[in-house]
């Protein structure tokens, strides 16, 4: 086990009894779990504060502003106009400086839509027909086939799943009603293995906890 | 005890108290960990795409690593990382990392790039064969302003020391082509990637991928349409790349604990249902 009588061993120790104090909400509910959470949630909100004023506002405002460029103060004019919400008179200032950030997010998220979607709808016309050759050049029928079915599968997951979230209309028409709930249901299988990944996921930051305990603590497991 | 009346199996199962079922967990995972028991492991297209897009990387310019995970998903990112660090030590290709997920990741950062380092075993020397460029505040217009002329967004080191003074850095303008900087892989914990899809996706330099398994899913469509040039899935993502670029590490050992517990977890799914089923079956032939 690591000795708590050096700087190392002190750290180690010191997140060792805050992982376990944690994982003791398993079993129940206790004090102990409470004032962890609190000590964690206390360091992790005075982190947060400086590190926002030494990574953000120390050097992209302050040292500007001490370097005499002075038209920096108007950023915490700005700012300071969110905080007119609480007063009713003065409630228009901060109206001004929202609409002013919703235009400027309206336009970069357009532009941003085009940069991360016009790819993705170019690729999703796809052959339904694939030709796929050996090294050869003969033709690879498995290949082929199997690549030919990816794609069809593609394309009816899409209409189906397109089908079911189109609300224009009521979907009354049973060829419809039939894709739309197509589309529900092969949804239902994305979703499950998204959550398949969470599982996996959550698990990996367990192993990482219990490599930390084993390994780094008390030595059980050879590194 | 005679005359009190035995549970059907349905109730049995119903009634395990949940912290069995944690103990449980606990032993099945960490089995693994201790015993180094190794399970068969193969590799997916993905972490393979991402391993031959660095190899056919030009050796002359600068690979970019935006490391933007912290502790919460150190577990996952962390071996992606450091398997990254070593592919690139071992194909000589320079890096640089920067940050713009959390403040506090070029720390860990540094200390994953040191610990790949330590394990190549190269002298790789931090300013010159590697930069580590801090955190940034990634808004839109740095985002926009980082892609086309690099020396505009990032002025300065991780330390304070100004990048012209970084001989890694000097002549490193922008991306592309004809550009200094051949690719970016951004190791994440959050949505950073969007930010990269948005700005860097368009200008057609390769973009890879490592980020947590919750994550994943999502990002298969961004693979499909050639914005990712690889992909990796959380500490399963580490692991395979490290089966592709022979270095055993992390990864590799936790995954046989993460597939243990996997089969526990399905072991428990089963049991769940079947006792559900059985209380059905139970209730249907009361009622008859």
């Amino acid at each position: 086990m690591t000795s708590p009588f050096s700087f190392g061993g002190a750290v180690i120790w010191l997140g060792a009894l805050a992982t376990l104090a944690l994982y003791s909400v398993l079993y129940r509910e206790n004090p102990i779990y409470r004032f962890a959470e609190h000590i964690f949630l206390g360091l992790a909100t005075a982190m947060g504060l400086y590190m926002t004023w030494k990574t953000v506002l120390y050097p992209t405002w302050y040292k500007e502003l001490v370097a005499g460029h002075w038209a920096w103060i108007l950023t915490l004019v700005a700012g300071g106009m969110y905080y007119t919400i609480y007063s009713k008179r003065l409630v228009w200032m901060s109206r001004l400086v929202m609409m002013t950030m919703m235009g400027l997010s309206a336009g970069l998220g357009f532009r941003g839509f085009f940069g991360t979607y016009m790819k993705q709808i170019g690729a999703s016309f796809k052959p339904l027909v694939v030709m796929q050759h050996t090294a050869a050049g003969g033709v690879d029928v498995g290949g082929s086939v199997f690549a030919s079915f990816t794609n069809i599968l593609f394309l009816a997951t899409m209409v189906c799943v397109m089908t079911y979230f189109f609300f224009s209309f009521e979907q009354k028409n049973r060829p419809i009603r039939r894709t739309a709930s197509a589309g529900r249901w092969l949804m239902m299988i994305a979703f499950g293995a998204m959550f398949g990944s969470t599982v996996m996921a959550r698990l990996s930051l367990f192993i990482g906890r219990l490599t930390f305990l084993f390994q780094d603590w008390i030595h059980l497991i050879r590194s | 005890m005679r005359g009190q009346r035995r549970l059907p199996l349905e109730q049995i199962i119903g009634r395990i108290d949940r912290r069995l079922v944690y103990a449980g967990l606990f032993l099945i995972t960490l089995a693994p960990l201790v015993g180094r028991w190794a399970l068969p492991l193969y590799v997916t297209p993905p972490p393979k795409m991402l391993a031959d897009t660095i190899n056919a990387l030009p050796q002359d310019k600068l690979v970019f690593i935006s490391s933007n995970w912290d502790a919460g998903t150190q577990a996952e990112n962390r071996p992606q990382m450091t398997v990254l660090v070593r592919h690139l030590i071992r194909r000589r290709l320079k890096f640089a990392s920067i940050s713009i997920g959390a403040p506090n990741a070029p720390q860990l950062a540094n200390a994953a790039i040191e610990q790949a380092i330590q394990l190549e075993k190269v002298p790789w020397v931090y300013g010159q064969d590697w930069v580590n460029l801090g955190y940034k505040l990634a808004t839109e217009p740095w985002l926009r302003s980082f892609v086309r002329q690099i020396p505009e967004a990032v002025k300065e080191d991780w330390k304070g020391t100004p990048v012209d003074q970084i001989p890694v850095m000097r002549g490193v303008q922008k991306f592309g082509p004809d550009g200094q900087a051949s690719m970016l892989i951004d190791i994440t914990g959050s949505a950073t990637i969007d930010g990269w899809y948005r700005y860097l996706s368009p200008t057609g330099v390769k973009l890879g991928l490592g980020c947590t398994a919750v994550m994943a899913p999502e990002q298969y469509p961004f693979l499909d349409s050639g914005q990712l040039s690889g992909l990796l899935t959380g500490m399963k993502g580490a692991a395979e790349y490290e089966q592709i670029i022979g270095a055993q590490g992390f990864g590799t050992t936790a995954m046989a604990g993460q597939s243990f517990a996997h089969l526990y977890i399905l072991i428990l799914i089963i049991l769940g249902n079947l006792s559900l089923v059985l209380g059905w079956l139970e209730r249907r032939r009361r009622r008859r």
